[in-house]
């Protein structure tokens, strides 16, 4: 059961796939919370599974081969694991919605932008289709899609990659969501309008309470919105704090790899800084902790070789899974 | 021609029909790429910034010949290609290579890693056999996947893992000319970075030619010798980057420059701006709507893009 300010809580998630090869498993013992009207941000290393997490709360995990293999993710106080396909569909896309990652992956070719916003509105509203048509129209207006009323009977491949972005934006939060699950949702934008949009959603925060569990790789955005940030690594938690304190006081080697990697503008750098070596792949995760390949004092080191070290609580609220994280308790 | 620049583009346009009605009667034009010029020199890198939507992809993709252009020339190699032929276009094809900007939609899902990468290889009869696989196997290292990936499919892989699947194609041959859409916004920093001094080191060795388009202003720079921005189908200002970044002119060139989200916390809300993006292009410059110091004159005749300083044009009046 979730106290009363939590919207979501995850509690260790685990998400494999069976594939040719084995059993590749994507998220591991995941464990997070988000409270009523404030962000999270999941970053990490492109391929440590945070659209998997994403997907898992979507209960929109390609099943087989992917499997939910063990966990509980409560949405307000429901283990919505244990819900119907039925009472999934009353949530998905109206109490929790997803911007995707992959725009063209989401929206349908054969059908308008219209008529796919027309048809997100309609599923949970009771609208007219008249009705749900000037709304969608509206929220394509408030992404600062130009000319809103032509592009509503555009196809999406005839919009350009941001405006498909947008349009995916405008549909996830049509229904006013509790909870916003945005997946790289700015990619695509210059700065000047991802700036908008995400004062849009801002804004949809404080009218509407909503939360919102963002997923980005720019740390810029991260710096500028996230209450609190989750960075994963190989399917894993590897650290978990309040924003202000990731950016002032990071204490696992992969975040701090991270930070120290970010091209620094108006220096004209030679070469950008990198986390050497690769990510590992869920099939084939070191031993020990799954970051000792690539870490400077891991690589080396007889413990971090062999022993996996847990997600703990290294100082008030920051939690860290490292063995040399300072506070952590061997 | 100066036989040092590799691609030449003079007078651009791509404009799509507006068509509406049963008889999809044309109402007009979308003027996505709308009289640009500008020339990348061999071995340099030239970035492509600029609003959503303003045309960077239809810019690339028609200089790629994968779109019909309305008018212009591209020079490429001295060689305009506009005119060519689809019989005629193959040599093309395999010096100018293209990174999508979309990876999951430009990916065959019915095809393997392997195939995918193979499949450029194999139309311009490059490698076959062992030969083949050991080169695959190369860029794929390369690029920061394994060899172990070679018979899987699209759809296993999480977004950026696709991005780089992208550019091993794009590299796998051997282009002069490497046109990357947005190679790297689906990728996170520290593998952002590495795909980043891959290209870069790529570049030194093999004299690549890129023309890169991207959002992330702290990657364009980095990557870039020269830089344009783009705004409505226009070119608005071009200058070589450290230039662009130290003394931008153009009004739109000083807003997304400050609207850059840095990663400190609590800059919130970089947004100190209001802007309104119009129905149609205005009469004028294209920004004028936008702009904070536009004026009734601004509203009404277009500026030219003109060399304000050595290397640096812009379209504004007011610079
Ligand atoms: N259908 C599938 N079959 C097998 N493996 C899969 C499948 N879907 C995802 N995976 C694997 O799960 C892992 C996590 O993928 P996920 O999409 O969550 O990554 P991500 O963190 O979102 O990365 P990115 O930043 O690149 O989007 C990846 O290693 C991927 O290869
Ligand atoms: N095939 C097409 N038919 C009609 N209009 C099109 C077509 N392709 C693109 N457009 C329009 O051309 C304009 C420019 O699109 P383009 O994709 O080149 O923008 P972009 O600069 O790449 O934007 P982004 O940064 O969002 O990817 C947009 O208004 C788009 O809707
Ligand atoms: S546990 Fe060891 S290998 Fe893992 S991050 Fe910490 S120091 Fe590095
Ligand atoms: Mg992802
Ligand atoms: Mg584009």
């Amino acid at each position: 059961m979730t106290e009363n300010g939590k919207i979501l809580s995850i509690q260790n998630l685990s998400t494999f796939f069976d594939t040719e090869l084995g059993v590749a498993k994507a998220v591991q013992d995941v464990s997070f919370e988000i409270e009523k009207g404030k962000t999270l941000a999941l970053v990490g290393e492109s391929g440590c599974g945070k659209s998997v997490t994403a997907l898992s709360i979507m209960r929109l995990i390609p099943t087989p081969p992917g499997r939910i293999e063990s966990g509980k993710i409560f949405y307000r106080e429901h283990n919505i694991l244990e819900f119907s396909e039925k009472q999934m569909r009353g949530i998905r896309g109206n109490k929790i919605a997803m911007i995707f990652q992959e725009p063209m992956t989401s929206l349908n070719p054969v059908y308008t932008i219209g008529d796919q916003i027309v048809e997100a509105i309609t599923l949970h509203q009771k609208k007219t289709y008249e009705q749900a048509w000037s709304m969608a129209q509206e929220m394509l207006d408030k992404v600062r899609i130009p000319d809103p009323a032509r592009r509503m009977s555009e196809y999406p491949h005839l919009l350009s990659g941001g405006m498909r972005q947008r349009v995916m934006i405008a549909m996830a939060i049509s229904c006013k969501p509790s909870l916003l699950i945005a997946d790289e949702p700015t990619t695509a934008l210059d700065v000047t309008i991802q700036a908008q949009i995400l004062d849009l959603l801002d804004e949809l925060q404080q009218s509407e309470n909503m939360s919102i569990l963002l997923i980005t790789h720019d740390l810029g955005v991260v710096a500028q919105r996230a209450d609190d940030v989750a960075v994963m690594y190989a399917s894993k938690i590897a650290e978990k704090c309040s924003c202000k304190e990731l950016f002032k006081n990071p204490l696992h080697p992969y975040t701090q790899g991270l930070l120290h990697s970010l091209p620094q503008l108006g220096t004209r750098q030679k070469r950008l800084n990198t986390i050497a070596g690769n990510v590992p792949e869920p099939l084939n995760f070191p031993s020990g902790c799954k970051f000792h390949t690539r870490c400077p004092i891991g690589c080396n080191d007889k413990r971090c070789q062999t022993a996996e070290p847990e997600l703990k609580e290294v100082s008030k609220d920051h939690f860290a899974a490292c063995w040399y994280a300072p506070g952590y308790e061997k | 021609m100066n036989n040092n620049i590799l691609l030449k583009v003079e007078n651009l346009k791509t404009w799509f029909p507006i068509k509406k009605g049963l008889l999809r009667k044309i109402i007009g034009h979308v003027k996505a790429v709308d009289d640009i010029s500008f020339q990348i020199p061999h071995g340099s890198t030239f970035g492509l910034v600029g609003e959503s939507g303003s045309g960077k992809t239809t810019a690339a993709r028609t200089i790629a010949r994968l779109i019909h252009a309305t008018g212009g020339k591209v020079y490429f190699n001295g060689e305009n290609i506009l005119p060519l032929h689809q019989s005629e276009l193959r040599r093309i094809r395999k010096d100018i290579s293209i990174v999508f900007q979309d990876p999951y939609s430009s990916l065959n899902p019915r095809m393997t890693v392997g195939s995918i990468i193979a499949e450029p290889l194999r139309i311009h009869k490059i490698a076959k056999g062992s030969e083949l696989i050991d080169r695959i196997a190369t860029l794929l290292q390369k690029v920061g996947l394994s060899a172990a990936h070679i018979n899987r499919y699209p759809h296993e892989f999480s977004g950026g893992q696709r991005q780089r699947i992208g550019i091993a194609r794009a590299l796998a041959v051997e282009p002069k000319l490497v046109i990357c859409d947005e190679p790297v916004s689906a990728l996170d920093v520290s593998i952002q970075s590495q795909i980043l001094n891959l290209l870069k080191d790529l570049q030194e060795q093999f004299r690549l030619t890129y023309l890169f388009i991207a959002h992330d202003l702290s990657v364009v720079e980095f990557i870039s010798d020269i830089v344009a921005v783009m705004y409505l189908g226009k070119i608005v200002e071009i200058a070589p980057a450290v230039e662009l970044y130290e003394k931008p002119l153009h009004p739109y060139t000083k807003l997304l420059l400050s609207a850059i989200p840095l990663p400190v916390p609590e800059r919130k809300k970089s947004t100190a701006f209001v802007s309104e993006i119009g129905q149609e292009a205005p009469a004028g410059c294209p920004f004028s709507g936008r702009c904070p110091i536009a004026d009734g004159f601004c509203c009404r005749e277009i500026p030219p893009l003109e060399e304000k300083a050595p290397g640096h044009f812009a379209a504004c009046f007011k610079t």
